[in-house]
């Protein structure tokens, strides 16, 4: 892979990118639909959509992946109840997406559950439709967190995570 | 753009110090002798390169000078004769190679014998234009009246700039005037102020220096006005437009404007935790001073006491 190329679209891209390609209302949007979602499950959803690395993690040639492990822990997305937080990555510079599933949900869902969902939110992003793409992705989880760790009739439901999506 | 990078391998933060280095010492490399293979005029013993005979005041090998301008100097030479009694001879050579200038400069003192036999008050510009070095030899005797300070100053002050821009006839015809009232006892005016080595001007040095230090405060005011985008741009135009402009070539300008580009760009994104500074491309290349040599003996046939003088220096 071109490295000099990577290096510029990195450098390039920031997070007024990741900004523009959902909009603040859509920002807003996908907030409030994080929040419907975790109003019906235990579970804990993060957004995080980056536009480019910077200098040191090029230098460090990290990866789309090795940056969702870092915002996983740092976004505490590990740090739930039953330990079923789950992270949707976007970094905007490599068109990666990447999602974490914490590992209380990753026992109790289908090995092809995560590539399935990646696929169809990479088509509805390749059209360009941010904001379509993570809605649907957050449709998708919030029926399986739905499934495994319903909220109908407990009373203790906290929202653990902050709602809003992660501008990088 | 990518294309013509694609060659570049894995770590491109080395790739891009050694890219300045190269540019760095390709710059330097430049300035020094151009013509190490070049050595088209006759060789004497041991290769290197034969003492003319001497013919006349002027001797131009180099064609670098009309008829014109050499019977303007032969002049000038021979008025000073007349009025101070010194004999001054003025000797341009393609290049020394693989000798020194100095060493050089004093076989053709050696053979030559310039001077009053009696007083031995002779002097010797030589040039050698290819290695772009010239020196003044100085006789003993006349080193009284003109010092090796004296003969540096005006190497470095009258020829180097007059060189620099081509003017040769120029400037040997200034220095054989401050020669003239050097040997008259009347000293060299004082530079004017301000004027210095300072004035060949903006070297590559200078444009490390605004890289590394520039580029970032450039940036800094552009980006607070324009943006980030717009201000790593507008950073890169100016620097690439400077390195153009000191440089005369488009191709440097366009890497220079690359490489501010993406420097403005490193410095204006925040990394994401575990942030690991790096440090800057390393920092300035000596531009190496010529030191004058004490010249060796240039005795006359009067078999007197003759030491050596003068200066050497290069444009």
């Amino acid at each position: 892979m071109n490295t000099l190329s990577r290096w510029m679209r990195h450098l390039w891209l920031d997070a007024a990118d990741s900004r523009r390609c959902l909009t603040r209302a859509g920002l807003q949007r996908l907030e409030e639909a994080v929040a419907r979602s975790e109003a019906r499950h235990l579970g804990e959803l993060r957004l995080c959509v980056e536009g480019g690395l910077g200098v040191p993690d090029l230098w460090r040639g990290l990866e789309a992946r090795g940056c969702a492990v870092q915002l996983f822990s740092q976004l505490r997305v590990w740090d739930t109840a039953y330990n079923n937080g789950v992270l949707i990555y976007l970094l905007l510079a490599d068109r990666r997406i990447e999602i974490l599933a914490d590992r209380g949900l990753h026992a109790r869902t289908a090995p092809d559950f995560w590539t399935t969902l990646a696929n169809r939110l990479s088509d509805t992003l390749h059209q360009g439709d941010f904001e379509a793409g993570l809605s649907l992705a957050i449709e998708e989880i919030g029926l399986l967190l739905h499934q495994h760790y319903p909220s109908d009739g407990r009373v203790h439901n906290p929202d653990e995570l902050p709602n809003a999506v992660v501008v990088l | 753009m990518f294309t013509l990078l694609r060659w570049l391998p894995q770590r491109p933060l080395v790739t891009l110090a050694g890219l300045l280095l190269g540019l760095a010492f390709s710059l330097t490399l430049g300035w020094m002798p151009a013509a190490w293979a070049q050595a088209n005029t006759a060789t004497g013993p041991g290769g290197v390169l034969a003492v003319p005979a001497l013919s006349a005041r002027v001797i131009d090998q180099t064609g670098a000078l009309t008829p014109e301008q050499v019977r303007a100097l032969t002049d000038k030479l021979q008025a000073l004769e007349t009025q101070r009694g010194s004999q001054v001879v003025i000797l341009m050579v393609p290049t020394t190679q693989p000798e020194d200038i100095a060493a050089y400069a004093q076989r053709v003192g050696d053979t030559w014998k310039i001077g009053r036999r009696e007083v031995g008050d002779g002097l010797l510009v030589i040039v050698a234009l290819q290695d772009r070095r010239m020196r003044i030899e100085v006789a003993k005797t006349l080193e009284g009246a003109i010092p090796d300070l004296m003969a540096s100053r005006i190497i470095e002050r009258t020829l180097k700039p007059a060189f620099q821009a081509g003017a040769y006839a120029d400037g040997l015809s200034t220095a054989i005037d401050q020669i003239d009232k050097l040997i008259a006892g009347e000293g060299l005016p004082e530079p004017e102020a301000g004027q210095g080595e300072r004035t060949q001007g903006f070297d590559l040095n200078h444009l490390l220096v605004f890289g590394l230090m520039g580029v970032p405060v450039l940036f800094g005011v552009l980006s607070a006005i324009l943006g980030r985008k717009a201000g790593a741009l507008g950073t890169g135009l100016v620097g690439g437009g400077l390195a153009w402009w000191l440089t005369a070539s488009i191709f440097l300008g366009v890497v220079g404007a690359v490489l501010a580009i993406l420097f403005a760009l490193s410095i204006g994104t925040g990394g994401r935790g575990g942030r690991g500074g790096w440090g800057g491309p390393p920092g300035g290349f000596g531009g190496g001073g010529f030191g004058g040599g004490g010249g060796g003996g240039f005795s006359s046939g009067g078999g007197g006491n003759f030491g050596g003088g003068g200066a050497s220096g290069r444009w």
